[in-house]
């Protein structure tokens, strides 16, 4: 079992079955792990391996089909629909490979677009949403829409609305994929610094060697089952 | 920022198809309330029909005269409270595009036969006093701009006189009906005056109608049957020399609709296919909308929306579209009504754009875009976060 000191996040005994071609495919098969608070978990593994799948199930948006996974005080598998959107709004910010911005909103938009879920009035959201472009560095680029920005700009933007709504957990699938180097190190340092300067937990999904040095601790996953853990270095 | 202009913003993604689904549903309903209102015109002026009054025409067609000495003999047949003459004119004003119904009546019977087309008393005095004074609609006095005591010169198709000169007329009352029975854009003018002009022609050598009167329009006694006075003119003329055709006002309005043969029924068609065409179209443009919105829904759900919202969004704008689209059509059809009414004023004088069909129009075009939004949204609702943005990436 993978083991972090101050769990965040407990996953006991999880098993994913997809349906490919005709075919089940079990993705995992009894996986327990746990999740640290404030650390920057990075997972590694081949495609297929169940990476991806243990992102979406720890941010609820996909269901085991067997197991529990606690996340705080709550056992989001029992969530109905709903509570798991709600609980999803308030403790999950999701980062993306293909960034999954809205491109008929702005920056400032997109970022502001979970805030809708708070209950913060209309000048509160334009605050805090000028503020997580601030963390990213993309004040100057509030007013364009993702077709204006850089790659490496959308992902920051994806950042700042993973932020905005002060998560538990920020998960990031492949978080620097689509990244040239120079972006990939920057959404990478901004990832860092919400680990080590803002006491966010991260849990990252990636292939880049360069982006698992910056985890606090990485798993390699290989047909659904944890086959190796270490501790890389300081977020 | 708020979900509204979110809607907003989708809404103008695609400009073109957006502009051109507004369009197309704006005239869909324009047609619909159009044709409808076409249908129920034809069926209020039957509906208003007075049951007290029944008219007498040959049995041969409304367009074989019957003699004038039928009057004395309907008006001898018990139930008969009076009876009038009317006669098909076929004039028009200065220009052939100036057509308008003109009919030839005995003024003081018809007067007292139809309360419901009012009349000032002191014009009702003048007019009868008058032997070429004529009462018109108010409608028609407006469009050509007569005032009460203007010559009016009108050239008819029948009665035309050498050197195509106009019989004139002076107007001496104007008349504003009540009900669609009867139109305000018709003349009525004295039937003495046309016995004089059918006089005149002959000896100029003319040849006028032979006999004399279209419709012998009959009112009833109050206590009697209407059904009874009927079959008892009939019955009195079934030897001739004209055989009658007796019905009710009712009756007579309806076949003038039925002239039409079964065309109330093809534009209750026209206007259900027109409905039916741009639902499917809805329903594939916001398929189409859908589809493009399958990447921002899973980005919603993942952010903790509900699933239903993306839904929702997709069936508010198609309903913002045909919505708005629609009953900008279906209004635009009321405000043109005045407009028809002048254009189709040979056929349909009375045309009117009832509040009943401009609802129905409203509630049909939110109806549409709600229906033909609805698979779409629920194919929205219920996609899975993690395949489509697995999908999409």
């Amino acid at each position: 079992m993978a083991t972090a000191p101050d769990v965040l996040a407990r996953m006991r005994g999880i098993t994913k079955v997809y349906s490919r071609g005709g075919q089940e495919v079990r993705v995992l098969d009894g996986l327990d792990l746990d999740v640290g608070a404030g650390e920057l978990l990075a997972l590694m593994g081949p495609s297929g391996s169940g990476k991806s799948t243990i992102l979406n199930l720890l941010g609820g948006l996909d269901r085991p089909d067997a197991g529990t996974i606690e996340v705080g005080d709550t056992e989001i598998t029992k969530l109905s629909s709903d509570a798991l959107a709600g609980w999803r709004a308030r403790h999950v910010g999701f980062v993306f490979q293909a960034f999954n911005l809205i491109p008929v909103l702005t920056a400032l938009e997109n970022v502001e677009l979970p805030l809708l879920l708070t209950p913060l009035g209309k000048k509160q959201r334009r605050e805090h949403a000028e503020y997580a472009l601030q963390l990213v560095g993309l004040t100057d680029r509030m007013d364009h829409r993702p077709k204006q920005l850089s790659g490496g700009q959308e992902q920051r933007v994806a950042i700042a609305r993973a932020i905005a709504t002060d998560p538990t957990m920020v998960l990031a699938d492949e978080p620097t994929g689509d990244l040239d180097r120079a972006s990939a190190d920057a959404v990478l340092d901004i990832l860092s610094r919400l680990v080590a300067e803002h006491g966010k937990t991260v849990a990252m999904v990636t292939h880049d060697p360069a982006a698992a040095r910056r985890a606090t601790r990485t798993l390699h996953l290989e047909k659904g089952v944890l086959v190796e853990q270490g501790t890389t270095g300081p977020a | 920022m708020s979900l509204l202009k979110l809607v907003h913003r989708n809404l103008w993604r695609h400009p073109v198809r957006t502009s051109l689904t507004f369009a197309f549903s704006a005239l869909a309903l324009f047609l619909f309330v159009f044709l409808t209102s076409v249908v129920t015109t034809l069926a209020a002026a039957t509906k208003a029909s007075a049951t007290n009054r029944i008219a007498v025409q040959s049995a041969a067609s409304l367009y074989v005269y019957m003699p004038e000495s039928y009057r004395a003999k309907i008006e001898q047949v018990p139930g008969v409270e009076s009876t009038c003459p009317w006669v098909w004119f076929g004039g028009y004003y200065q220009d052939p595009s100036n057509f308008f119904a003109q009919f030839a009546v005995d003024l003081a019977t018809h007067l007292d036969q139809y309360p419901e087309a009012e009349v000032d008393p002191a014009q009702r005095a003048e007019l009868l006093a008058d032997r070429q004074g004529c009462l018109v609609g108010d409608e028609l006095a407006d469009k050509f701009g007569w005032k009460v005591g203007d010559k009016i010169p009108i050239l008819s198709n029948i009665y035309t006189v050498e050197g195509g000169k106009a019989w004139e007329f002076t107007l001496r009352a104007t008349y504003h009906s009540r009900k669609p029975n009867i139109d305000n854009k018709t003349m009525f003018f004295h039937w003495d005056y046309l016995k004089e002009m059918r006089k005149a022609l002959r000896a100029q050598g003319f040849e006028a109608s032979g006999q004399d009167v279209g419709v012998w329009m009959t009112k009833v006694k109050d206590g009697f049957d209407p059904d009874a006075v009927i079959a008892a003119i009939d019955a009195l003329f079934e030897a001739g020399p004209q055989r009658t055709r007796t019905q009710t006002e009712a009756a007579f309005q309806a076949q003038f609709a039925s002239m039409l043969g079964n065309v109330p029924t093809f534009l209750g068609w026209i206007g259900g296919a027109v409905l039916f065409a741009i639902f499917f179209s809805v329903m594939n443009t916001a398929g189409m909308a859908g589809r493009e919105r399958s990447r921002d829904a899973g980005i919603l759900k993942a952010l903790g929306f509900k699933d239903r919202l993306a839904g929702g969004m997709l069936l508010l704008e198609s309903m913002a579209v045909v919505g708005v689209g629609g009953v900008t059509g279906a209004v635009s059809a009321w405000l043109a009504a005045p407009a028809f009414r002048d254009q189709f004023a040979q056929f349909l004088p009375n045309y009117f754009v009832g509040t009943p069909t401009l609802l129905l129009g409203i509630a049909i075009a939110l109806f549409i875009g709600f229906a033909g939004g609805l698979y779409p949204a629920a194919r929205l609702t219920r996609l899975r976060t993690v395949t489509v943005l697995r999908q999409e990436a």
